[in-house]
């Protein structure tokens, strides 16, 4: 059999990569590859860590304090501790030329969701409309890779929101805050569904309630943000790692993909890397190529391709990202109350917003505070430190922040394409713009999370909230989208790009939309199910 | 090290004890004092006045606990990215990592109540401490910026 090769490592990459490698066929990926520190004291809770550790500085602020917020940095709060700084690439901006968008990337083993907070929420079918597949092939898909990961959840009131499959664990315990909104929540649920057609309840997280293999269920160590130490947070680099000991699997790290040679048939031939310890191109000649490097990367090799075999100046349209906004609140319930050392980090809880149409659906996930450190909070308060110190010691327990994500849909304008450098070399400008109703949608919706806090007996107050950059929520897509027809520049249901016989696509540059949810989840699926649809399904076929 | 960066690191030992005595009553240990003086090599922020009232405040909050928390509580309002709050942010980071200090950062549970009643006298000392600190920082600030406009003496940062 022709060889297949993909290239990248993340999440959805690694999903693809399993499903066949499984099903006997080879697969040869093609990664940068960074990996980041190994985890330090696997059983310690963090207070254990602070104490056991020999500089604790360096661990948490990181060598330089990079880590250490002074006021005046406008990073945001918890967003790159020193541990997890391999994950995210630094941006060349020189290669980079951006209007109204922000990206993130990343050249780490298991790409951006090394660094993810584990939510995974299958969509509805109602969300899946313009996928060009029936949706009982996606669902499948979601109880195997959550068998896979290890996925927990509870049937609650957000089931009618995230379709309840196959092998789900039982939710983690909840952490005294999250306990205290449900026992709230239930108290004045009426109220909450009917007036506010609000819902609240547990969050789908890819951490073990249960041990799965050689993973061990959650210790509640609280150490989520550093990186969970016992790998009970799944992360993509854990199904690498099991793929590397596989005789059909060949990892080769450390190149760079550059481009595709194509013939006049539209078949790819060969793809072209840089080697980057030696610095050399090098081609490989494939048999059929895949693309899971992330929308933004895919995108950019298919331009560079196209370009370097045929001259044209390719504009892919249709950029799509979750806005998200985060609001702080305070839960007056929790005041005076100190947390206990064990506890899960990540979010516990979301909230469901249903809209008229399905993609109006709003979905917050709620993060309580209980042990992230208080530095990046304290410098931002209008307080004098040493007060703000000592106040938020007493109020820190009943600090969370509700996550707000909100749906994306491809639009002309926001497009990506070529930026033509002087030293010869290309990098990618990237032009992105709003929908004119999207300031009046997020105002209506955070009043609305604003009343059911109220109802929480919660307080959010509105100069703390804060609209993140688009790009920010790294769930970027719709480049080339899947289509039941379509130009060149569509891909049909098994993934595989119009304009070429043998290039799929398998990470989020095809998804037609973008619903409010986390889309790791559904990236995974998604890309397990264009293995099987395009490779497997062919094997079947031809017999 | 040159005797410049050896006096300049005695002065930073001898800041970071005074603002750790602020923050959490205690002096700070070779191991704190260590990494504060090598966090003012690696951030440009921690020596970079933004004005002469900037570098002031930083030099007058040094000298006394009680100055720092004047200084502080200026800082708060009317110097909120200035050079002693980042000084002050950064050794926040530094206390709350590393053991003892890390447990005066931990949450307090006195209940509903207690947390009230201490919120409200917390409040009020600090409202009284940015008063005070207002009416004697704010001449200081005000000449200082009449001299910088007029060009009088040297300038802040050369």
């Amino acid at each position: 059999m022709e060889p297949i090769v993909v290239v990248g490592a993340g999440a959805s990459a690694v999903h693809f990569a399993q499903t066949l490698v499984e099903s006997g066929r080879r697969v040869t990926m093609l990664d940068i590859g960074k990996t980041g520190p190994a985890p330090v004291e696997a059983a310690a809770n963090l207070r254990q860590l602070k104490a056991s550790l020999p500089d604790p500085v360096s661990y948490f602020l990181g060598k330089g304090f990079e880590s250490a917020l002074l006021p005046g940095d406008e990073r945001e709060y918890y967003g790159f501790p020193p541990s997890k700084q391999y994950i995210f690439e630094e941006l060349d901006h020189r290669h980079l030329r951006t209007r109204g968008f922000h990206p993130l990337m990343s050249h780490a083993a298991g790409g951006l969701a090394q660094a993810w907070t584990g939510g995974c929420y299958p969509l509805t079918a109602e969300e899946v409309a313009d996928f060009p597949f029936d949706y009982g092939q996606l669902k499948k898909w979601y109880g195997k890779i959550a068998a896979r990961i290890g996925v927990n959840g509870e049937r609650d009131d957000l089931a009618p929101f995230f379709p309840w499959h196959d092998h789900l664990q039982p939710g983690l315990d909840l952490d005294p805050h999250s306990r205290r909104l449900v026992a709230r929540y239930e108290r004045r649920k009426a109220s909450i569904n009917q007036r506010h057609r609000c819902f609240l309840g547990r969050s789908r997280i890819a951490t073990l309630s249960r041990d799965l293999g050689e993973r061990p269920a959650c210790s509640y160590l609280n150490r989520c943000l550093w990186g969970c130490p016992q790998h009970s947070l799944y992360t993509p680099s854990l199904t690498l790692r099991q793929l590397r000991k596989h005789e059909n699997f060949t990892y080769l790290p450390n190149v760079r993909v550059d481009h595709f040679r194509f013939d006049a048939f539209a078949r790819v031939q060969a793809v072209v890397y840089q080697d980057l310890r030696s610095g050399q191109m090098e081609p490989l000649d494939v048999g059929s190529l895949v693309l899971s490097a992330g929308a933004l990367a895919s995108a950019k090799i298919v331009l560079d391709s196209v370009y370097r075999n045929s001259g044209e100046d390719l504009e892919l349209t249709g950029l799509m990202d979750n806005r998200q906004v985060f609001m702080p609140f305070v839960n007056f319930d929790m005041l005076g109350h100190a947390t206990p050392d064990a506890g899960y980090q990540y979010h516990l809880l979301s909230l469901g917003l249903p809209g008229n149409e399905p993609l109006d659906y709003v979905h917050a996930q709620i993060t309580t505070l209980k042990s992230a450190m208080v530095q990046a909070i304290a410098q931002s308060l209008p307080l004098p430190l040493s007060a703000g110190v000592r106040m938020l010691r007493l109020i820190r327990s009943s600090l969370g922040l509700a996550n707000i994500n909100f749906s994306d849909t491809r639009r002309a304008e926001n497009r990506v394409r070529l930026a033509h450098l002087e030293d010869g070399r290309t990098g990618l400008e990237l032009s992105y713009q709003a929908p004119a109703d999207e300031e009046s949608k997020i105002q209506a919706t955070c009043a609305r999370i604003g009343r059911v806090l109220r109802q929480l007996n919660c307080y959010a107050p509105r100069v703390m909230r804060r609209t993140r950059p688009m790009g920010a929520s790294v769930h970027y897509g719709g480049l080339i989208p899947m289509t039941r027809n379509g130009g060149s520049w569509t891909a049909d249901e098994a993934g595989r790009c119009r304009a070429f016989t043998n290039l799929y696509l398998a990470d989020g540059i095809t998804f037609p939309v973008l619903p409010a949810k986390n889309l790791t989840f559904t990236l995974m699926a998604n890309a397990a199910r264009i293995a099987e649809e395009a490779f497997l399904h062919e094997n079947v076929r031809l017999g | 090290m040159t005797s410049q960066q050896s006096m300049s690191d005695q002065i930073l030992r001898r800041e970071c004890d005074v603002l750790c005595k602020l923050l959490c009553g205690r002096t700070a240990s070779a191991y704190v004092a260590d990494a504060y003086v090598a966090a003012h090599a690696v951030r440009a922020e921690l020596t970079s006045p933004q004005s002469a009232m900037d570098q002031w405040v930083a030099v007058f909050s040094r000298q006394l606990r009680v100055f720092a928390l004047l200084g502080d509580a200026y800082s708060a309002f009317f110097l909120r990215r200035g050079l002693l709050r980042r000084k002050l942010a950064l050794l926040v980071g530094i206390l709350e990592c590393t053991p003892p200090y890390a447990d005066q950062f931990e949450p307090q549970g006195p209940g509903w109540a207690g947390a009230c009643a201490r919120l409200g006298l917390h409040g009020m000392v600090a409202a009284a401490t940015v008063s005070t600190a207002a009416a004697v920082l704010g001449p200081v600030h005000l000449t200082l910026a009449v001299k910088t406009r007029l060009g009088w003496g040297a300038s802040w940062n050369r």
